[in-house]
């Protein structure tokens, strides 16, 4: 059965991996190559390597960081910033990315046709950021902050071989994912849709994937907040019914309550002075 | 660090580096190559590859690769290793971009699927030994695919369940091993996996 995908956004902004808040405040965390190894180890389905000052600065990112993250993990990696030649695409791939993530040249439209004749449908997300305004939804140009096309005509002219779709009015508000947007958009597409924006804690994937049909839930703020909360959202995911999760890390976190927020609630003091005890043998491959 | 010769044949479609990543973090110093010579003097080859069937024949046969891998697989009979588009290029016939010719080492043709296949699945496994030597059914591997492999259920070593069909997940016929899935993408079970195809190499060789 195919499971639901948890994927962990790298946000890249001039250098550094950040937090992003309202799509205009930043936060750093460190370095991508680092969150990325973490995020591996802890069991992540995808991860999504996104420079958000790429096209604003008219470069590219950084194909040495592509590089520097593809080497650490052994899991899909899709990457975005400023691509929008198809040399752009054969350079990123080359240093290790599976998928690249287009954003402001989707409006080219030749150059999408040509990149999916090229590289496959499968190889091209397209990513597009979805602005509420009143009760209408609107497709959102980041570098004009205009907004004037229809969501869900743009939605439906896309032919790529999945859509990020990020929701504006929730980016790092931590209020959970837009699911009037999600559930309006899977009735204009076939296309496999990605959620992103407002997720606080792993009760937020839980909501996304009980109520609505979306296979695949990014986030990226909350994934740098504690350690192993990849392994522990996925077990929160699978503790009270067996969604369609894979969760066959190392760190299973099974017997474990959870709070409020989603972490791990303190184990009493005579099963942690157990866990002292116990022996874990490195796992060798 | 393994003395084996793994080469990978490059005939310039997608991502090899994470293929080399993968065998580098299992002790392994794969080459990359599509000189005749070096595919002779391989231990093992193997045949990644993500685009489309048509592209890819077109550069095997642009860059003369047919008959040594032919040759290599089918009479010197080298144990070989396909992924995803490798994968499917070893049939006789594929759809995808137009009906064309494939390598034709397997009795099989490659169909379109409904809906893209894209995700973790699980697999039901029908021949353990030796590449899913420690795995169990259920075990999830990384897929991204929209065609798929048809062919007799003898070649078959397992199959995974989406859009309520059962779609070929990987082949195992003599020397012959491929998976519709990417091992090195599939994190601690797809290195396991890789590790027990190099395992069957250092046997063999």
């Amino acid at each position: 059965m195919i499971k639901k995908r948890v994927i962990a956004t790298i946000i890249i902004k001039d250098g550094w991996a950040v937090q992003s808040i309202g799509f205009n405040n930043y936060l750093p965390v460190g370095k991508a190559e680092i969150a990325a190894e973490f995020f591996n180890e802890w069991g992540v389905d995808e991860i999504a390597l996104i420079d958000i000052s790429a096209t604003r600065n008219n470069t590219l990112i950084q194909s040495e960081t592509v590089k520097k993250v593809a080497s650490k993990i052994f899991t899909p990696l899709s990457v975005g910033g400023g691509i929008k030649t198809i040399d752009d695409i054969r350079l990123i791939l080359d240093h290790g990315a599976d998928k690249v993530i287009i954003n402001h040249a989707l409006k080219k439209s030749d150059f999408i046709q040509k990149a999916i004749h090229y590289f496959g449908k499968q190889c091209i997300i397209a990513s597009v950021d979805a602005i509420q305004e009143g009760k209408k939804y609107y497709r959102y140009d980041y570098l004009t902050h205009n907004f004037t096309d229809d969501l869900f005509q743009t939605l439906q002219s896309i032919q790529t071989g999945e859509i990020l779709l990020n929701s504006v009015n929730r980016d790092g508000m931590k209020n959970g994912y837009d699911l009037e947007l999600y559930t309006k958009a899977l009735e204009v597409t076939q296309t496999p849709l990605i959620a992103m924006g407002g997720a606080k804690n792993p009760y937020n994937l839980r909501e996304l994937f009980d109520k609505t049909d979306l296979s695949a839930a990014a986030a990226a703020n909350f994934f740098h907040y504690y350690e192993h909360s990849i392994s522990i959202t996925k077990a929160l995911l699978k503790s009270d019914t067996n969604r369609p999760i894979r969760h066959d890390g190392l760190l299973k976190y099974n017997q474990f309550e959870f709070d409020e927020d989603g972490r791990i609630k303190k184990q009493d003091e005579e099963e942690l002075q157990q866990m002292l005890f116990e022996h874990h043998q490195r796992e060798i491959i | 660090m393994s003395g084996k010769k793994i080469v990978i044949i490059d005939y310039e479609m997608g991502n090899r580096f994470s293929i080399i990543n993968s065998l580098q973090f299992l002790g392994y110093a794969p080459v990359i190559s599509k000189e005749t010579k070096e595919i002779q003097n391989a231990d093992a080859l193997i045949l990644p590859g993500v685009g489309s069937f048509n592209d890819a024949m077109q550069n095997i046969h642009s860059l003369n690769l047919e008959t040594v891998l032919q040759e290599s697989i089918l009479t010197d009979h080298k144990p070989v290793f396909g992924i995803c588009l490798g994968m499917q290029i070893m049939a006789e016939y594929g759809y995808e971009g137009g009906k064309s010719k494939g390598l034709g080492l397997l009795n099989a043709q490659v169909t379109a699927m409904q809906k893209l296949h894209v995700g973790f699945n699980s697999i039901e496994i029908y021949k353990k030994k030796p590449i899913f030597t420690h795995l169990e059914d259920d075990t999830h591997f990384y897929f991204d695919h929209s065609y798929h492999m048809e062919c007799e259920d003898t070649y078959i070593s397992s199959k995974t369940l989406f859009d309520n069909q059962l779609v070929t997940a990987s082949i195992q016929h003599n020397n012959i091993f491929a998976t519709q899935f990417h091992p090195e993408k599939s994190q601690r079970s797809g290195l396991k996996l890789l590790r027990n195809f190099l395992n069957y190499v250092e046997q063999i060789s």
